[in-house]
């Protein structure tokens, strides 16, 4: 079992060095000037000059790319051009909110699709599962800027001022303001190193950091703050898992086996639980694994309807300014990031599978 | 033997399936006794009816499939009156059933020891480490070596005849009345068929269980039966005890079928073979349903076998037949 991790940890570096090459030529595929973009149409030939060597772009294609590898192999992703910060601040800062955001609606996709799918799939052919079905069938045509932009307006438009209103945008509402956990607790942090990014990454899932703070007030408005996004987010991904859920639980009450059950005197209700479920949601894990990867990109829409300062909308940012670090920073992090969690999809298989775990 | 009364009767049994092309009567009017201790056999050609009349003891009709007509009296119980919760409970528990396929009819991701505890823990009420200690004992009953290392194996993990030799232990664990057995060798290879009606013959003398044996082989019949039903297009066409069936076979199916057995030692050119198909469920013949494949009906015709469904009359003390040539006067 370790083995297999560690071996496929291993299969996974030729897949790193694969993506920071492409997002590298991708980056500066882009049309147009970085200098223009930053310093404006009308910046002169000189200072256009200037600007170029000061970055480097002035050095041969495969030059900047030795540069940009062995710096990133240092866990430097460089300077953001814009910002003129460390690329790593800047993810360290912006990424906890859109982990916060995808991994809530995953959550959410996860426990509303499997309920509405055992649903659908236990009611087969009744009302219940049409509905459901229709359902799921509308929910994933809906493009999520639509939806979000629908939910913004209903929520915070239609029902303002009753009890149902939901802030349409920010993370926190004014005057509320999310202390990290170290500084709560008095924690001493070495600037700059290593150990202290990780610990002021994790207080920015502010969720989170209001959690383990037991700071009640800060919680709540967090969540009611990630209420519509996180609806808006996971409507696509929980339809495609409703509609597996069911697919596979119908497959898999048709079997031998299921029937074994049944005559071993199992109510139904047991027979779903623990015989029939085990098995179906083998394909459902593997659409979440995908699903996730969908939650970043739709993120990234999702975070400028509600106007969240996210990963998503750093990186759409970024690519209107030809922020070149920026742009490959965040996409080799949401590379990496999708590669991590296909291999923990993998590895469940074999919790899931006791017929994979012998190989 | 038959003096007793029954542990299993079905009466008139009827379970037919809605289908888009009508309505297939899959089991139509079938009616049985089952006595303490005796092994029924069930015999008749794919998609006779074997296995729906088994379902329909055990309540596991598959969708569309419904029962239309009839009674299964269990003893004291109207099993097709009892609440779903009432029925679940005499299910794997007083009536169980193996099914043909052990390697598709085990859960792949449960160990067998666990598949098998869960029949003591439902029905028995036992603790975890109780049913597994009952659970290891049953494995042993049926002649699993080293059952305490095979208890944590997966179905994947075991031969066809082993997996099979774990769907009995599950099906006995409760010491059940009535077996009910669906072709359990079909899936196995000869050697371990004979290895597995041995062992479910040792196993009846020890619980005297009373069995119902479903498979379309006559030479497990004729090794196996105490009485045979012989099924064709979901009616019991001949019911007799198994020394006068292969003696003195009546209905001309039966008797087609005796002949297409093969036999050792005899000079014989090509095996015989039953002309024609089993008729379509949703569309069965007026007559009697075995009349367009009947070859003695050429030799004596009666004009009735097409127009008139014939009943399962008595011809002789236990032994009934379905047919106008032999009980029509």
């Amino acid at each position: 079992m370790l083995g297999y991790a560690l071996r496929r940890l291993l299969i996974a570096i030729p897949v790193l060095f694969g993506i920071l090459i492409v997002t590298f030529v991708m980056a500066r595929s882009i049309p147009g000037d970085p200098c223009k973009a930053m310093l404006g149409e009308k910046a002169s030939a000189a200072t256009c000059e200037a600007f170029t060597q000061r970055f480097g772009f002035d050095q041969p294609i495969t030059t900047q790319l030795y540069i940009y590898m062995s710096d990133v192999l240092r866990g430097n992703f460089g300077d953001s051009i814009r910002f003129s910060r460390p690329v790593t601040q800047l993810l360290v800062e912006r990424f906890p909110m859109t982990i916060e955001l995808a991994l809530l609606a995953l959550i959410v996709a996860t426990f509303a699709g499997v309920t509405l799918g055992i649903i659908a799939a236990r009611k087969h052919n009744s009302a219940a599962d049409v509905t459901t079905m229709i359902g799921a069938n509308i929910g994933v045509s809906m493009p999520v800027f639509w939806l979000g932009l629908m939910l913004a307006y209903i929520f915070g438009v239609i029902f303002k001022d009753t009890i149902f209103w939901l802030p349409p945008s920010g993370r926190l509402s004014a005057g509320i303001s999310s202390v990290p956990f170290y500084e709560v607790w008095g924690w001493q942090l070495a600037a700059d190193s290593g150990w202290s990014k990780f610990l002021e990454f994790l207080s920015n899932l502010y969720i989170f950091n209001a959690l383990v703070t037991f700071n009640w007030p800060v919680f709540w408005d967090a969540v009611r703050h990630m209420i519509l996004p996180v609806l808006a987010l996971a409507t696509i991904p929980m339809s495609v898992i409703a509609r597996m859920t069911r697919s596979s639980l119908l497959d898999v009450l048709g079997r031998d086996y299921v029937r074994t059950a049944r005559a071993k005197g199992l109510l139904e209700t047991d027979v779903v639980r623990k015989h029939a479920l085990g098995n179906a949601m083998l394909p459902v894990v593997t659409i979440l694994g995908l699903q996730l990867g969908a939650l970043l990109s739709g993120a990234v829409l999702t975070e400028s309807v509600f106007g969240l300062a996210g990963v998503g909308r750093l990186l759409v940012e970024a690519i209107f300014a030809r922020d070149y670090p920026i742009i490959q920073g965040v996409t080799v992090t949401i590379a990496v990031a999708y590669v991590v969690i296909n291999l923990l999809v993998d590895l469940s298989y074999s919790y899931l599978d006791p017929r994979i775990r012998q190989q | 033997m038959n003096a007793a009364a029954p542990i299993l009767t079905v009466k008139d049994l009827s379970t037919w399936f809605d289908t888009r092309a009508g309505t297939a009567k899959a089991v139509d009017g079938v009616s049985f006794e089952l006595h303490a201790g005796e092994t029924l056999c069930v015999v008749g050609e794919s998609g006779c009816g074997k296995s729906i009349t088994a379902l329909s003891i055990m309540g596991l009709i598959p969708r569309p499939g419904r029962i239309v007509n009839g009674q299964i009296l269990f003893k004291e119980l109207d099993l097709l009156a009892l609440k779903e919760r009432e029925f679940a409970k005499v299910r794997g528990n007083r009536i169980s059933m193996i099914f043909q396929d052990p390697s598709s009819a085990l859960n792949p991701v449960h160990t067998v020891g666990d598949q098998i505890a869960e029949v003591f823990t439902l029905h028995m009420g036992l603790s975890s480490a109780e049913a597994h200690k009952s659970a290891l004992g049953v494995m042993k009953a049926v002649g699993i070596p080293d059952p305490e290392t095979r208890m944590k194996a997966y179905p994947h993990e075991m031969s066809g005849g082993m997996a099979q030799r774990i769907m009995i232990a599950m099906a006995l664990a409760c010491e059940p009345e009535v077996l009910i057995a669906d072709e359990p060798t079909t899936a196995l290879d000869v050697t371990i068929q004979a290895q597995i009606l041995e062992l479910m013959r040792d196993l009846q003398d020890r619980f005297e269980t009373a069995t119902i044996l479903i498979t379309h082989d006559l030479g497990i019949v004729a090794e196996m039966a105490d009485r045979v039903a012989v099924m064709y297009a979901g009616q019991v066409v001949e019911f007799a005890d198994v020394v006068t069936l292969f003696d003195n076979p009546q209905h001309p199916y039966t008797r087609a079928l005796m002949r297409s057995i093969p036999t050792i030692g005899a000079e014989q050119e090509m095996l015989e073979v039953i002309e024609g198909r089993v008729p379509p469920l949703t569309n069965l013949p007026k007559g009697c349903r075995f009349a367009p494949r009947c070859a003695e009906r050429k030799e004596t015709p009666d004009p009735r076998c097409e127009t008139e469904a014939p009943e399962l009359i008595d011809i002789a003390a236990a032994h009934s037949c379905r047919c106008w040539l032999r009980t029509g006067q």
